[in-house]
């Protein structure tokens, strides 16, 4: 009975000892809330003890409540890096200094992202004029599928005022609620990241019968784990290696398999011009860009 | 017996077996039951902890947003820790109720978790974050009573289930006791039982052996033992019995033998012929109860039946009178043995008839192997001779044998003694009268002196003209004339051969006597004589001899000191004897000569001495009860002394001088 | 803006003409939810200038279709200027009398074809989304459909379910009320337990409603719905807003009113359409609480 309680104390005591030579206390990285934020935390949990295990360090990840909470937070809460979506990511090379190191690969191998806008089949709409008056709803102003995509689109459809184009125009926080607004009839149109959609498909085939898609982005990255530029080399050399070796590892495998994806790929900056090319014609300024 | 022990002991085995065997079985099930109360106390602290960890996230909830709202990571923690909690109760067994509420608790938490990550997520408006947090509000606070409400039951469940199993403990721990002691109780009495049967039956025959012990031979015991018991005792009676009938045959053994003893004895002391045939024939009349006994003894061809006989008349004994020969016959095939004949007449030598012998018996008595008579017994009154009759007798024959021979050797012995007594007297008498003769010799220098004094004295008053002088002288002549008197009386009544007298004498007037008697001999001589008279009491012995011994010692004195030396003559009394001590400061005796000293005819005077004066003294000595002991020393001188008791000397033998 | 802009219009026609109208109204149904169309009809017509002196002859028949021509016979003879009929039911009803009278309709299912001279506000509701709604709520296998094959719009709706059962994969059992008294019959009758009920916006039907919530309560069988008000008790429920429908159809009989044919006015299509979700009835029945429904369900019945 008291191999119990000695092991932890035992434990306790070593992890207290000053880390010989450790350059970090343990690494913080954020992730940002694509789904219901436990399930997701404890979808990161093996890859959380992985790395732990094989930087040495204690790895933490840590959710945020909102997309665009990410850029705030991750000073605050001292963060070394963080899964960004795939306009965060871009915001945060911007405001926070970080750079790319990898990416999650699914099984169908893409790594990337897309975005529709979507519309009732019987709803008659097709093109962008179309939809002029009618109700349009968004996922976040800090996502690019949800938001900076359709922008980009409607923009260089000859829309000028988003705002005023449509008779209404609410954000529904997260691309399943946009999805069901469309789909309910609630909006007349939606823009929504492509693999949510698909999901949704997945889970009520008949979604696909009534629901039309009239734009498609160009692939962008996704979700990339990105790391403070000032990181210790060594430590973020390890880091990558851990991570780009993930899926050789038993245990890694596990944990890869918990996040649906096949292993990580290397990300670099390149990867996310796409992503600059949207905010370009969404006409944003990073700089001042309010996510809120 | 072996079985029963086998048996017991495998009963004790098996009991102790099946105490063991409850013991472990109770102790598993104690363990087993104490392994439940921990389980059950675990599940306390999961429940415990899914209560906790629902509150902490319903408070969670609705402090979020305030000054006491918690971190992200801290709720996503929490929320994430009740989720486990719950899953945890769910890998524990649980009936098919709790079970299923367990589920419906998970699947709200997935609810729960939806709308709280929703509530958290979804963007700032004011009346969709209300309407979540009222739902997730709503669906926590439904946990949080189910969880209570689960949480109760399994408290109310984990107190039966302990109590439970405390009683069981319980249970347990008496039945153990119980069988403790029902097993030890239980083993106590199969040993007891085993072994009083064991014990029992010892004891008993412990008992019985004492009861032999102290006598009781043939004494049988009726306990019944079961098994090798059993047979024991019934050994055991067979054995007592057996013992006494060995006792008792043993005893007539003893009787016969004793009576053959008495007989045997007393033919061993008989001292003639005659007395042994007398004893035997009563004798062994009387044991065998025979009417006739006696013993037929070879003489010439003929077996002549031996006087005095029981039963027969001195002609009947006179005329039987067997041939060798028909006897022989007999003897032949039974050499070994005794010739019987119980019943049947008709194996008699011819010369029984007329005896009227009913039974008759010959028990071949043998000297020196050959066959020399044989006992005659007939007209046994108490049926026919048996086997022991035949065994007693033929010891008896032995005896008789062995009797009569030394009967005769007695005889032989008897008077061959009487020759020797005859010679010895005759030694003594020539001894006797080498001493006389040396005696005389003695004498007649001895008178010799007193004569030449008379002689002289006599020349001397043809001179003499006074008186006065001539009285002296012829006192002196007196004197001396009486003294070689007395000389000549001692030399008679020395060779006399007179019977002892005992009578109280005075040592000290014999020594003066026997002084007197040699003064004269040292006359001549330079040895002073010394003596020293203690005060002595009357001593019983014969005056003569005594003087005999006292003058043989003196004149060996006398001549061992060679004329020049001191005499010594000591007497005193103590412890009822008397001690004379003669002394002399003569040449002493060698060691070799010390323990010839008193041999007779041995002599260490060369022409002079018959060597038997020593001799007979220490006879006389010894005579009276008396010894007379020698310390001498070569050169110096030697003492003899002559001790003497007060009282009577013992019976005398006619052992020097006298009849 | 346009609606406005057409009922002040009218107002200043009507202003103009200054006599007394009457119109009639037929129910399809003495139900909640016509009643409220109707309150805010009226008030409607109160606001517009002349509206306060037109006069109503309200007719509430029985949901059959006898009593409803009976009732458009009526108001023929009755010579009322224009009839507003609530409900598809009705509206059929009145046009197949042929009275060559001007019908305005409100609270009508849209693919309801106006033949002639109608004019109306309607709503559209996608059928789907109840039954994905009740999907994620339960697993439905045998999705009971309440209509009635009297009135059109709940057959076309009933239709729809059924074209949709096979993808969704659930097996329809048509339900047929034609009067709301044959309820618990309808109910006792069939063999096995329905995962679900799909209330059409049948008139007969939300007669019974109360007497339906309360077999469906009883059976813990989750419901939804077209048209039922708020409080009624079916978990999942499509309403266009009564109040809209109302004030449309005000607007549209003032047009009306004024002299423009009601064939050449446009229907309109209401788009306050209310997501309702009575999360109360969802708890007490213990059933799964999608969170997608709390989310994007406009109105939440705790």
């Amino acid at each position: 009975m008291t191999q119990g309680f000695v092991t932890p104390i035992l434990l306790a005591a070593l992890l207290a000892l000053p880390g010989a030579g450790k350059a970090e206390d343990g690494l913080v990285i954020g992730l940002i809330p694509e789904e219901n934020i436990f399930r997701q935390v404890e979808k990161h949990r093996p890859l959380e003890a992985y790395l732990s295990e094989k930087l040495g360090v204690k790895v933490k990840f840590t959710v945020l409540s909102k997309y665009g909470d990410i850029i705030d937070r991750f000073s605050a809460r001292g963060m070394d890096g963080a899964f960004f979506g795939i306009f965060t990511a871009v915001l945060a090379m911007e405001k926070l200094d970080v750079q790319p190191v990898a990416r999650l690969v699914s099984p169908s191998g893409s790594g990337t992202a897309t975005g529709y806008i979507i519309v009732r089949k019987d709803s008659g709409i097709s093109s962008a004029r179309q939809m002029r008056g009618k109700k349009a709803v968004f996922v976040d102003r800090a996502t690019a599928t949800g938001y900076i995509f359709p922008l980009a689109f409607l923009r260089e459809q000859g829309v000028k005022n988003i705002e005023g184009w449509f008779s209404e125009v609410f954000f529904a926080g997260s691309h399943d609620s946009a999805v069901y607004a469309v789909l309910d009839g609630r909006a007349d149109v939606g823009a929504v990241k492509g693999k949510i959609l698909d999901k949704l498909t997945a889970k009520h085939p008949v979604i696909k019968e009534e629901i039309l898609i009239i734009a498609q982005s160009a692939a962008l990255p996704d979700t990339t784990l990105c790391i403070k530029r000032d990181m210790d080399p060594a430590l973020r050399e390890r880091l990558k290696k851990a991570l780009l070796e993930m899926h050789e590892d038993p245990k890694g495998k596990e944990a890869l398999k918990l996040l649906e994806a096949e292993k990580f790929a290397p990300a670099r900056r390149e990867d996310f011009k796409p992503v600059r090319d949207l905010v370009r014609k969404a006409g944003i300024n990073l700089a001042g860009y309010r996510y809120r | 017996m072996r079985n029963r022990i086998i048996y017991s002991l495998l009963i004790l085995f098996a009991l102790f077996l099946t105490g063991a065997g409850t013991t472990v079985l109770y102790i598993n099930k104690t363990t087993s039951d104490l392994q439940t109360v921990i389980n059950l106390h675990r599940v306390e602290i999961i429940r415990q902890d899914l209560v906790i960890n629902a509150q902490t996230v319903q408070n969670n909830l609705h402090t979020m947003g305030t000054a006491f709202g918690a971190e992200l990571d801290v709720i996503v923690d929490n929320v994430l820790a009740l989720d486990a909690s719950v899953r945890s109760c769910r890998g524990c067994h649980h009936s098919k109720e709790m079970d299923e509420r367990l589920n419906s608790l998970v699947e709200k938490v997935e609810q729960f978790k939806d709308a709280f990550s929703a509530f958290i997520t979804t963007s700032a408006n004011t009346e969709r974050l209300e309407r979540l947090r009222m739902v997730t509000g709503g669906i926590g606070s439904n946990l949080l009573t189910d969880v209570q409400e689960m949480a109760f039951i399994a408290g109310q469940k984990l107190n039966e289930k302990t109590f439970d199993a405390v009683k069981g403990i319980n249970k347990s721990r008496i039945i153990l006791i119980l069988t403790l002691i029902l097993s030890f109780f239980i083993a106590v009495a199969i040993s007891i039982t085993m072994t009083r049967q064991i014990t029992e039956p010892i004891y008993e025959l412990v008992n019985a052996t004492r009861k032999i012990k102290s006598g009781e031979l043939g004494f049988t015991t009726d306990y019944k033992g079961k098994g090798e018991f059993g047979e024991l005792i019934a050994s055991f009676n067979d054995m007592s019995v057996t013992l006494r009938e060995s006792n008792e045959l043993i005893m007539r053994h003893l009787h016969n033998l004793s009576n053959l003893y008495g007989v045997t004895l007393t033919f061993h002391s008989a001292t003639s012929e005659a007395d042994i045939f007398r004893e035997l024939s009563f004798g062994v009349s009387e044991f065998l109860g025979a009417e006739q006994c006696g013993i037929l003894l070879l003489d010439g061809d003929h077996f002549v039946h031996a006087s005095p006989a029981m039963g027969l008349s001195p002609e009947a004994v006179s005329s039987l009178r067997i041939p060798k020969d028909i006897l022989l016959g007999h003897y032949g095939p039974t050499k070994r043995r005794a010739f019987v004949a119980n019943d049947n007449a008709d194996v008699l030598p011819p010369q029984e008839k007329g005896l009227g012998v009913r039974n008759l018996m010959y028990s071949w008595v043998r000297h020196k192997g050959e066959l020399m008579g044989a006992i005659r017994v007939a007209n046994k009154k108490s049926g026919g001779f048996t086997e022991e009759d035949v065994r007693l007798l033929a010891i008896l024959a032995n005896n008789v044998s062995v009797a009569m021979e030394n009967a005769r050797l007695y005889e032989n012995l008897r008077s061959r003694m009487q020759e020797l007594k005859k010679a010895q007297e005759e030694l003594v008498q020539a001894a006797k009268l080498a001493a006389v003769g040396e005696l005389a010799s003695n004498v007649a220098h001895e008178i010799n002196n007193p004569l030449t004094s008379i002689l002289g004295y006599a020349e001397l008053l043809k001179e003499e003209s006074d008186m006065g002088n001539i009285r002296k002288d012829i006192e002196i002549i007196e004197k001396e004339s009486l003294r070689a008197r007395e000389i000549v009386h001692q030399l008679l009544e020395f060779s006399r051969k007179r019977p002892l007298s005992i009578v109280d004498v005075d040592i000290n007037d014999i020594l003066r006597n026997v002084i007197d008697l040699v003064s004269l001999q040292l006359k001549d001589t330079t040895i002073k004589v010394f003596t020293d008279f203690g005060e002595m009491p009357p001593v019983k012995a014969d005056a003569n001899q005594l003087k005999q011994v006292f003058l043989n010692i003196i004149n060996n004195a006398v001549y061992a000191m060679q004329e020049e030396g001191a005499l010594g003559i000591t007497t005193r009394s103590a412890e009822g004897n008397v001690y004379i001590d003669i002394s002399d400061t003569g040449k002493g005796i060698p060691q070799e000569v010390m323990s010839r000293l008193f041999e007779p005819f041995f002599t260490t005077k060369k022409e002079k001495g018959t060597g038997l004066g020593l001799s007979i003294s220490y006879k006389i000595v010894q005579g009276h009860n008396g010894k007379i002991e020698v310390e001498s020393e070569e050169g110096k001188g030697s003492r003899f002394t002559v001790v003497l008791p007060f009282g009577l000397p013992k019976e005398t033998k006619t052992a020097g001088l006298g009849t | 803006m346009r609606a406005t802009l057409s009922v002040i219009l009218l107002l200043l026609f009507l202003s103009g003409i200054g006599c007394a109208e009457t119109i009639g109204i037929i129910f399809s149904a003495d139900i909640p939810y016509y009643r409220s169309v109707h309150e805010a009809f009226v008030l409607r017509l109160k606001e517009g200038n002349g509206g306060e002196r037109i006069k109503f002859i309200v007719q509430k028949p029985y949901p059959d279709p006898v009593s409803w021509s009976n009732a458009a016979r009526k108001l023929a003879s009755a010579d009322v200027d224009a009839i507003v009929t609530y409900g598809t039911a009705a509206s059929l009803a009145a046009i197949k009398e042929r009275t060559g009278i001007p019908i305005v309709y409100a609270g009508v299912y849209e693919p309801v074809n106006p033949k002639g001279r109608m004019t109306g506000a309607c709503f559209k509701v996608p059928v789907s989304s109840i039954l994905r709604y009740l999907g994620d709520i339960t697993t439905v296998n045998t999705l009971g459909v309440l209509y009635s094959s009297m009135e059109e719009d709940s057959v076309h709706q009933m239709k729809e379910v059924k074209e949709l059962s096979s993808k969704y994969g659930f097996a329809v059992r048509e339900m047929n009320l034609r009067r709301p008294a044959d309820v618990s019959a309808l109910f006792s009758e069939g063999g096995g337990q329905l995962s679900a009920l799909f209330v059409t916006s049948s008139a007969s039907v939300h007669i019974a409603l109360p007497s339906i919530v309360n077999i469906v309560r009883s059976k813990k069988i989750p419901s939804g719905g077209i048209l039922v008000p708020e409080d009624s008790g079916v978990l999942v429920a499509f309403t266009a807003d009564p109040k809209e429908q109302g004030r449309t159809a005000a607007d549209k009989l003032m047009e009306v009113l004024k002299g423009k044919p009601a064939g050449d006015i446009p229907p309109s299509v209401c788009k306050n359409i209310e997501l309702i979700f009575n999360m109360k009835e969802a708890v007490d029945m213990g059933l799964k609480i999608p969170m997608d429904l709390v989310t994007g369900a406009t109105k939440i019945v705790y």
